[in-house]
């Protein structure tokens, strides 16, 4: 759009959905990260990073259709070829891995990698933000249900590193619903519709719809019994007395990675729940899928699962599994939660006429550096003005330049009843 | 069984629809008439049983719903497929009976045949183009905020797609109803966070609803 669309230089709008983070909040982002990347790191997690934009042939081998339908793309100059900003990471990484590590795999190593990443995409719902901060992690190599277990327990950890409570852990199968729709051998069109009106948990129009597609009797009574099947860990049990044989290979892994949580770490399994009626990512994921409900937030604050043949579709075939958490989300559901952290530090402050103190206000600042206290220098009209600024912006302390014969610098030190000078000394 | 104790947030629809869906939550166990019956022009109130009711537009309820603001709300198929969201829609509630139809005027009929061109006036945009591109027609749609049946009748569109209850209105602008294209009542709706993170509140209100509606509701849980 160009700039003369809007009105009046003095407003500069951004797109829908964009956002800036100003100091206080990107200061709360970072403390947040920090949490969580030292929990990560602490289980064996390493680093990686990933490029924010790629060839969209490359991509979209790891994109589901309908999230490929949300991939920002463009031409690359010279080539002519599509690339798109990277509206998932998890296809990056498991093009890497195969490109590049899945000869460790293979050796038996597992790939346990973590990454930070903003990706972008088309929004959906209006309450998708086209653009969301992540912080993700992957586990290669290992296709145990006790690995996704441990997905779970770290993410629980990492959760409660940040003092968020009260989330839900929302886990289901992907195999349930494959084996299920593999069954019915519906037309694809039919299957999207009828996995819609489930994951709505519609009964009415998925009774409507296995009446009008013919669906054998017990296999229809099965669909709408999905719909209902939600609710603490022990769903998956009653699950195996309703549903058919096929299904049972999925409901035993997703059973043993619940096990796995409850004997781990008992205050994760407290906060488990099971939803088999919710097919989302079906022709993504594999195995065991997770979506992270937190009060106060209309979306999940994490996503993920397993994803078995993903990395099939980059030349090197190794099970994994992972998830991703949205730190805007996050954010937003620890508002009341994490503690303001406040800048701390010394103003090294100087009178705006003082211009030959300049320096040795730089060297002051230096000094206080050098000792490991976070010191800046700010120009100002008198001491008043450098209280009265240091008020605004929280600061407890200044150390002023006054110019005179000899010139001096005095720290003050904001106290219950205003500031105290606590030192002079000559310069 | 009666209403959770724990405490839950109603998005529902003011006027007609609220009127039709009051005795279906009396019989469930919900005070709201009485509570409803006390208030005067409030918007936002609390009932004996601790929950809290929003009354809004009903083409809004959907997005209090969707944006947390509300766990549970009351929204026709037609405003919740004209305007697709991530939400549950467990029950029925068989109140608020129409159809979204085509009609046109019933000297001018137009054959609906791929390839032919047809102005239409409605106030759902969306579905309309999705019924008329399923037939292999490309539509011209003009969005009407209200009085659709007015659109033939002053040739500002050759057909219209608007909610059909009775029938009564379009005899009587001499328009005659084509083809349905959803068969339209209120649903249930229901924030997917509010289920995970309220499951038994959400869970025996759907059920105290579905009881009493009289219809085969969800089992208790496991």
């Amino acid at each position: 759009m160009a700039a003369s669309n809007f009105p009046g230089r003095g407003f500069a709008p951004l797109p829908t959905g964009s956002r800036d983070l100003l100091p206080d909040a990107c200061r709360r982002r970072e403390q947040l990260l920090h949490t969580l990347v030292t929990t990560f790191d602490r289980w064996g997690y390493e680093p990686v990073q990933t490029p924010a934009v790629e060839y969209f042939d490359v991509l979209g081998r790891g994109l589901a259709p309908s999230e490929r339908e949300r991939c920002v793309r463009f031409i690359e100059s010279g080539s002519g070829e599509v690339v798109s900003l990277r509206p998932d990471v998890t296809p990056q990484i498991a093009r890497m891995v195969a490109q590049r590590g899945g000869h460790r795999v293979d050796e038996g190593k597992v790939l346990r990698l973590r990454y930070a990443a903003d990706v972008i995409r088309i929004p959906r719902a209006r309450h998708d933000h086209p653009e969301v901060h992540q912080l993700g992690v992957e586990l290669v190599g290992d296709a145990h249900p006790t690995a996704d277990a441990e997905l779970l327990v770290m993410c629980h950890e990492a959760l409660a590193a940040i003092g968020l409570d009260g989330a839900q852990f929302d886990v289901t199968h992907a195999g349930v619903g494959r084996a299920l729709f593999a069954q019915a051998g519906l037309e694809p069109t039919d299957e999207d519709g009828l996995r819609a009106a489930i994951e709505r948990k519609d009964a009415v129009a998925v009774e409507h719809m296995l009446t009008t597609l013919g669906v054998e009797k017990n296999l229809a009574d099965t669909f709408k019994s999905i719909c209902e099947l939600y609710g603490p860990p022990e769903v998956v049990v009653r699950a195996r007395e309703i549903l058919p044989a096929s299904t049972h290979r999925a409901l035993h892994d997703l059973g043993q990675t619940l096990q796995a949580v409850a004997s781990q770490a008992p205050a994760c399994h407290a906060r488990l729940s099971v939803d088999l009626g919710e097919l989302r990512g079906f022709d993504y994921y594999t195995g065991m899928r997770l979506r992270v409900w937190a009060p106060k937030v209309p979306g999940p604050v994490v996503r993920g699962g397993r994803y078995d043949t993903l990395l099939r579709h980059y030349g090197h075939d190794c099970p994994a599994s992972g998830f991703a958490i949205d730190l805007d989300q996050l954010d937003a559901a620890c508002d009341q939660q994490v503690e303001q952290l406040r800048p701390h530090g010394v103003m090294v402050t100087v009178p705006r006429e003082a211009e030959a103190l300049r320096t040795p206000a730089q060297s002051q600042a230096r000094a206080l550096r050098d000792v490991g206290v976070r010191a800046w220098v700010q120009v100002v009209t008198d001491l008043d003005h450098a209280q009265r600024l240091a008020d605004t912006m929280k600061i407890g302390e200044v150390c002023h330049l006054s110019p005179g014969q000899p010139a001096t610098c005095s720290h003050y030190v904001r106290g219950a009843l205003g500031w105290v000078r606590s030192k002079s000394e000559r310069l | 069984m009666g209403p959770a104790a724990e405490s839950l947030t109603f998005a529902l629809p003011k006027g007609r629809i609220l009127k039709q869906a009051l005795p279906v939550f009396e019989r469930a166990g919900f005070g709201f008439a009485q509570a409803l019956a006390d208030i005067g022009r409030e918007l936002q109130f609390q009932t004996p049983a601790g929950h809290r009711l929003l009354l809004v537009k009903p083409v809004d309820v959907a997005t209090y719903v969707e944006y947390g603001i509300a766990d549970i709300g009351i929204a026709g198929l037609d405003s919740l497929e004209e305007d697709p969201r991530d939400l549950y829609r467990p029950l029925d509630l068989k109140i608020g009976a129409c159809r979204l139809a085509i009609a046109e005027p019933v000297d001018r009929p137009v054959q609906l045949r791929p390839g032919v061109s047809v102005r239409v006036a409605t106030k759902y945009p969306r579905l309309a183009q999705q019924h008329y591109r399923a037939r292999g027609i490309q539509p011209e749609i003009i969005k009407l905020f209200g009085s659709v049946e007015l659109g033939p009748i002053t040739g500002l569109s050759d057909q219209i797609v608007d909610l059909v209850e009775s029938g009564e209105t379009l005899r009587q602008n001499n328009l005659r109803e084509v083809e349905t294209i959803l068969e339209v009542s209120s649903r249930l709706v229901v924030h997917p966070a509010s289920l995970k993170l309220k499951r038994e509140a959400i869970r025996s209100t759907i059920h105290a609803i579905a009881t009493a509606l009289g219809e085969q509701g969800p089992t208790g849980s496991p």
